[in-house]
Parts: structure tokens; sequence; C-alpha cells
């Protein structure tokens, strides 16, 4: 049973920030589903976006460490895609990617700042042996 | 798509309080339970939402963050709306049915204690 259903945050620069998160979500096999001058969003169906960003250029407040959104994502290899994909558009490191098992045993994940420096994650924590 | 989430609150006791009641509306309950950091799920499945003590935090300020929870209900939707409102949350366009999102898109939106922008609908909807 999950939780969350969408998510959307504020950017200063909407095409820096859509070329990120086009280069890094489809790194973990989502797509672009909607789009207008002042948003995009993301997501599995067209027009259902699980997460947006929205155009705010008078001024983005960034949350400190105590936010961090995580993805997920379908194996190991796509979150070390995810990771070298965040470097090559804009994003900058925040912990490499690999496994976390302060986290959990099978925590395999890779941590980032996209270009407004938010903290970004993608992850996968299943039992590869199940 | 979204596997965690986690936000920087400025009270965590008054916070804590707060999604309890509206996420407890929803049915889900507290899973992470700590002096600084406070998670909710569901049985066994560790926390999806948490919340994080930032006491000099400042705000993501204006209309472009906001987050939804899934509720399966109507009722559980409007439950969630009055939660909110009564655990230190504040309206931000009542509770009901939004058809400029989608013909069935039934939904209540609020504030929380540190004035982010929450919603509660029910899934699968279409959202813009």
């Amino acid at each position: 049973m999950h939780l969350l259903n969408h998510l959307s945050f504020a950017v200063a620069d909407l095409a820096r920030s859509a070329a990120f998160y086009d280069a890094t979500l489809a790194t973990l096999g989502y797509r672009r589903v909607c789009a207008a001058d002042s948003f995009v969003g993301w997501g599995l169906v067209d027009d259902q976006d699980a997460f947006a960003i929205k155009l705010r250029p008078q001024g983005v407040t960034i949350p400190g460490d105590g936010f961090h959104v995580a993805f997920s994502a379908p194996s190991r290899q796509a979150v070390q895609e995810f990771y070298r994909a965040a470097l090559q558009h804009g994003g900058r490191d925040n912990g490499g990617a690999g496994l976390h098992p302060e986290y959990g045993a099978n925590y395999f994940a890779a941590f980032v700042f996209d270009p407004d420096g938010y903290r970004i994650e993608a992850v996968i924590s299943i039992d590869l042996r199940q | 798509m979204i596997h965690h989430l986690s936000l920087p609150v400025t009270d965590i006791k008054r916070s804590a309080a707060f999604y309890d009641a509206a996420l407890g509306a929803l049915g889900y309950k507290r899973t992470v339970n700590y002096r600084e950091v406070v998670g909710w799920g569901s049985i066994d499945n560790g926390d999806i939402f948490s919340i994080r003590l930032r006491p000099k935090e400042k705000i993501m300020s204006g209309s472009g963050f906001h987050l939804a929870f899934i509720g399966r209900t109507r009722a559980a939707i409007d439950k969630f709306h009055r939660a909110a409102l009564r655990h230190g949350g504040k309206d931000n366009g009542g509770s009901g049915l939004n058809p400029e999102y989608g013909p069935d898109y039934y939904a209540a939106f609020v504030f929380d204690p540190d004035g982010y922008r929450m919603e509660a609908v029910i899934s699968p909807h279409s959202h813009k």
C-alpha cells in the first residue's frame, strides 16, 4: 500500500531542470507526460504526472538537508545510470551510487543534487535473491 | 514513482500531531518515531513520508511545492480535511470534486502547520 500520489516543487529555470529530469528519470523508466510554459511532469501515463516541476523565476527557496525525495528504480543498474545521467545533466554528487546497508540490507541508492540544489535519490531496496 | 520523501519542519511535535491525525484519517500509521524524525507508512513497510526537525528551516514558499497523499474513499478524503483543520492545518480549497483536474478528481487541499501545501486525493486520477 503506497502513500504518496504526486509531488511538485518550484524550480528557477524550467528548461534546465526539465532537461535534467528528462535524462535522469528516463534511466528509471519514467517519461514526460505533461508540459506547458510553466510546468513539466513525469510519470507512466499521459497527463498523470507523479512528479512535476513548476517554474518560479522570481526566486526559489531551496530546502535544507531535512528535505529529500527518492524515486523508485527498477534495478541496481538503473540506479547507476541515474547517477551518471544526473552528473552529466547539471546535477552534483551527494553521496555516490551504491549499497547502503545502514538503511537496509538491500538498500542500493544514488544521491545527487538537482540543478537547483534539491536533494534527490534513486533507490531499489528489494532482496535480489528472492 | 515516488519511493519516499522527507520534509523539514520547524516544530516536530506540532507537525507530528498534525500528520498523525491527517494521515491517520487516510489509514496510515506512524512507523518511525525518533526525537528529530517521525515517519508514516503502512505495516512493515517502513516510512514513506517523514518529517525532520529543522528549527531554522526557511519553508519553501509560494505555490510551487505541493504533495498529495493517496486516499481510498471520498469519506476518507473528507475526514483528512476535517482532521487537518482540527490539528493545526488551514484550508486551501476544501474537500470535494475538482472537475478541472479530471471528471472524478476528488481531493482535499490544506496547508500543514508550517504552510506546506498538502492534498489528499483518490487514486488513480488525471492530474495537471
